[in-house]
Parts: C-alpha cells; sequence; structure tokens
C-alpha cells in the first residue's frame, strides 16, 4: 500500500500562488507526483489527458470555480478523490461541494499536519477504490473465462456428432429411407443444441456491458444484402420472394457485428415464420433524426397476446403452426439487446395469418 | 499436383476421423495427422504440407493462433521460416465475433488468402473450401 500510495498523482489547484507553494513544498518529501495549477480550465485538461489520484480545488478562484471543477471532474468517471480547500468563515461552501462529490475538506488556515492528515486519508479511500476495481476487472475476466469454457466444452462433442453423422448421411454410405430419415433428424437435433449454446453465449454477453464494439461510421446496406445472400437456401426452400426498399448506401453509426447479428435474427424470422410463397420486405430510411428499418413478412403472424412477451428470454409461441419451426427463444432477446445499445426502438405489428412487421427505429446520434 | 500433402491438426480424435475419411475421397490428397499444437510444429519438416488445417481452441498444449503465429513470424531466424507461405485453414466451432478477435492477434498477414471454416462442415462444402484455397495458392488449377 505504502508505494502505490508514493506514486498517486496528486493536484493542487488554487490561484493562491502562496497556498500552491506551501502545499507543495509540504507534499514533495512524500509524494513524487505532484503538481500545480493556478485555475481549473488547466487543472481539466490536465486530467482529462493523465491519470489523476486526488485532487485539492480550492473553491474560491477566478474564472472556472471550484464548485464547477467538482462537476465537470466527476462527470468523467474517474473516481479521483476530492479535497476542498475552503475558507473557516464558508463551511456552507465546503458542504455544497461535498455533495457534488468532494470527500473531505480542509479550512484555510491549516496546518502541515492537518494536510498530510487529509492527503493520507484521501489515499487509502484511492486505494480502496482502485482495489475494488481490480476485483471487478478480475471477475469480469473469470466470468468471461468461465463462459467460454463451459460453451466450448459443450460444443466440441455437439460438433464432433454432427460432423459423424453428416458423413454417415453423405453419398458414401449409401444410406436412404428410414435410415437417412433417422440421420437426419438427429443432425437437426444437434444443430438446435448447438444454436442453443451459441446464443447463450451471446446473450450472456450481452447482459454484460462492452458487448457491441466501438461505433464506427458503417454503410449498413451491404450489410443486408449480404445477410440476405446467406439465407439464400431458407428463401429458396420456401419459394420466397425478398423486396428491398433501400437506398444504394446508407451510413449511420454501429458496430458491423451486432448489426449483422440483428440483421441475421430478424431475415431468419420472416423466413422461418413464412408461408410457402411468401414475401419478405425490408426497408430502410431515414432523416435527420432517426433511422427506420423494417423488416416485414406475410407469414403466419402473431397472437396478440403473444407480442408483449417476444422479447423475454426463451420464450417461444408454441402451438400446431410453429411446431415444426425450430429455434431457441433467444433470437430477438438478442435483437432487444443490440438495439438498447445503440440507444434505439423495437415495434412489432403482427396479424394472425397475414403477417408480422418489426419497425426499428435508431437514432442518428447516439 | 497429384500428390498433396495436407497436415489435419485437431485434439478431437473423432474429428480427425471424420476430417480424414472426408479428405480420403481424393486420391491426390495425402493426409497427415496432428493432435496437439506442438505435434504440428514437430511434424513440419518431417511432413513438408502444402496446407495446414488447423483447429482453433486445443487443450492440448499451444492454441491453433499460437501455432500459426509461429508459423507465419516475420522473424527470418524462425525455426518455421520455410513454411511462411503455406496456406492455412482455420477450423473452429467460436463464432464470428471471437474469429475475428482472433484474426487480430494474428495480424491481417493471414488473411485473405487463408480461410476460417465453422465446425462442423458438410463433408462436400470442407472438400470445395479446401479447393478453393488450393487454386488461391495455385497448388491445383
Amino acid at each position: 500500500m505504502e508505494d502505490t500510495e508514493k506514486n498517486f498523482t496528486i493536484l493542487i489547484v488554487d490561484d493562491d500562488p502562496a497556498i500552491r507553494h506551501v502545499c507543495l513544498s509540504i507534499l514533495k518529501k512524500q509524494y513524487s507526483n505532484i503538481f500545480a495549477f493556478e485555475n481549473g480550465v488547466e487543472a481539466l485538461d490536465f486530467i482529462e489527458k493523465n491519470s489523476v489520484d486526488i485532487l485539492l480545488i480550492d473553491l474560491k478562484m477566478p474564472g472556472m470555480s471550484g464548485h464547477e471543477l467538482i462537476e465537470r471532474v466527476t462527470q468523467l468517471n474517474k473516481e479521483i478523490v476530492i479535497i476542498v480547500i475552503t475558507a473557516y468563515a464558508s463551511i456552507e461552501n465546503a458542504i455544497e461541494a461535498m455533495q457534488k462529490g468532494a470527500s473531505d475538506f480542509l479550512a484555510k488556515p491549516f496546518t502541515p499536519d492537518e494536510l498530510r492528515f487529509a492527503i493520507k486519508k484521501a489515499s487509502d479511500k484511492r486505494e480502496l477504490i482502485l482495489q475494488r476495481a481490480r476485483a471487478l476487472q478480475e471477475k469480469r475476466e473469470m466470468e468471461e473465462n468461465y463462459l467460454s469454457f463451459v460453451s466450448h466444452q459443450l460444443k466440441s462433442p455437439l460438433s464432433a456428432a454432427q460432423q459423424l453423422l453428416y458423413l454417415l448421411e453423405g453419398e458414401n454410405y449409401k444410406i436412404d429411407g428410414e435410415a437417412l430419415d433417422i440421420v437426419e433428424r438427429a443432425i437437426n437435433r444437434i444443430s438446435e443444441a448447438n444454436r442453443l449454446v451459441n446464443e447463450w453465449l451471446v446473450v450472456s454477453r450481452l447482459e454484460k456491458s462492452g458487448f457491441v464494439g466501438d461505433f464506427t461510421d458503417t454503410d449498413i446496406v451491404p450489410l443486408i444484402l449480404q445477410e440476405i445472400e446467406k439465407h439464400r437456401e431458407g428463401i429458396i426452400r420456401n419459394k420466397l420472394e425478398v423486396i428491398t426498399e433501400i437506398p444504394q448506401s446508407y451510413i449511420m453509426k454501429t458496430d458491423q457485428s451486432s448489426m449483422s447479428m440483428l440483421l441475421s435474427n430478424l431475415i431468419s424470422n420472416a423466413i422461418k415464420y413464412n408461408k410457402n410463397g411468401g414475401k419478405v420486405i425490408i426497408r430502410l430510411r431515414g432523416d435527420e433524426k432517426h433511422t427506420i428499418l423494417e423488416i416485414e413478412d406475410t407469414g403466419i403472424g402473431i397472437k396478440k397476446e403473444y407480442i408483449p412477451r417476444l422479447f423475454s428470454k426463451f420464450f417461444r409461441v408454441r402451438d400446431e403452426k410453429t411446431k415444426n419451426i425450430e429455434g431457441t427463444g433467444l433470437g430477438l432477446v438478442i435483437v432487444k439487446k443490440i438495439i438498447d445499445e445503440h440507444r434505439g426502438d423495437i415495434r412489432v405489428e403482427s396479424e394472425p395469418d397475414k403477417g408480422t412487421k418489426f419497425i426499428i427505429s435508431f437514432p442518428r446520434t447516439i | 499436383m497429384n500428390n498433396i500433402k495436407i497436415l489435419v491438426v485437431d485434439d478431437d480424435e473423432d474429428f480427425l476421423f471424420t476430417v480424414r475419411t472426408i479428405l480420403s475421397r481424393k486420391p491426390e490428397y495425402q493426409i497427415f495427422e496432428a493432435r496437439s499444437g506442438r505435434d504440428c510444429l514437430e511434424q513440419l519438416s518431417k511432413v513438408e504440407p502444402h496446407l495446414i488445417l488447423l483447429d482453433v481452441i486445443m487443450e492440448t498444449d499451444i492454441d491453433g493462433f499460437n501455432v500459426a503465429q509461429q508459423i507465419k513470424s516475420s522473424d527470418p531466424k524462425s525455426p518455421y521460416a520455410k513454411y511462411r507461405d503455406v496456406p492455412i485453414v482455420f477450423l473452429t466451432s467460436v463464432e464470428q465475433k471471437t474469429k475475428l478477435r482472433f484474426a487480430d492477434k494474428i495480424g491481417t498477414s493471414l488473411m485473405p488468402t487463408d480461410d476460417f471454416i465453422t465446425k462442423p462442415i458438410k463433408p462436400a462444402d470442407l472438400l470445395s473450401r479446401i479447393e478453393e484455397v488450393l487454386k488461391k495458392h495455385k497448388l491445383i488449377s
């Protein structure tokens, strides 16, 4: 503890050169990283660019006040420990500062021991904050490793079994009729389990923050076309017509891989829950404020009472029409989480036997 | 070329078995097997493969990405410098996101000539993907 404490970076922000000088000379024997600033603007600039542990702020400064500096620093979420320096007569000021996020105050005039003691208390607090952050980080890493481990342990045997069955299904073994049917049924069930593990993994990661990568300007039109292409097999099998009402190119701030995942899930649903010979309509448009993405099908539709539950984990509509449709009950959970990360909204319009329309709205500025 | 040497690396015995069975349909392929990352590196000089099919997550010793990193290393003193241009096809059951992260790790020099195949794969698809890579590397026409 002693060692890290010595390496703490301490900032003194005071317009009074005497106070800066006194603080520096008292503290420099114990701490090597001490900096003094005469105004809030310069201090804030330094804090934004560097790692700072403890901040001593004079409340009464010309220009940016101490109170304002505290507010700005707190917004940075760096969990810097703040001590305010204030005149004896203005304890109310100190209280106000502490409500805004300062953790202690020093009343002027103070003795060297009082200053050293305040810094010592602040150091202990900062050390605890750092320890807690490290523990949280370790916990996150452990959870992530656990997830990867479990999913790999589950997936390896599943995919090996599926791979073996693929072999049997192939032309080398000349199996047909009932035997081929049995093999195909087994393949379907194993791939269902495989998909479940995959989607479960995605949902678990989505529940922690940081799953969706950095948002960058991305043309999502090629992503839409790619996803349609990936689902070609299902489109042909169900004799579907895919209609796209989309511009040549459309740039929005998103993370490419989560956007692809969102599109994949919705397009796959529009195919699975469609009727033979039906339509899948994909529309994309935008104005200054919103991007609207619509995915519509002319399929079996959803009963009104089921719509509110569509985005719940493992929920699936189970009736005569859906009993042969494979699914994990996680696809729309993933879709919803991705939309939430974009601060967007999703709406569902559906009528049994007519079809379903998912309408997603993303704000242009995230 | 009628004798294409393919080194298949996987710690899963059943997976090696299926890949061996699928590839043996092509008489021009000669199949060699390694059961771990280290085993793969050790066999390079003995086999002199034209293509490596490499599992990503192996629990035996070193994983597939580590193996690829060593083979593709640009260090002229690397013991595997001779095999730097051997195409590597990754076999993996991990999802897209993880693939991209790993691709980042080994550097873009690997892509796009090399390939990622997601397990399980239909026998016909595996054969055609391998053929594609061999063509790209002008090992077959």
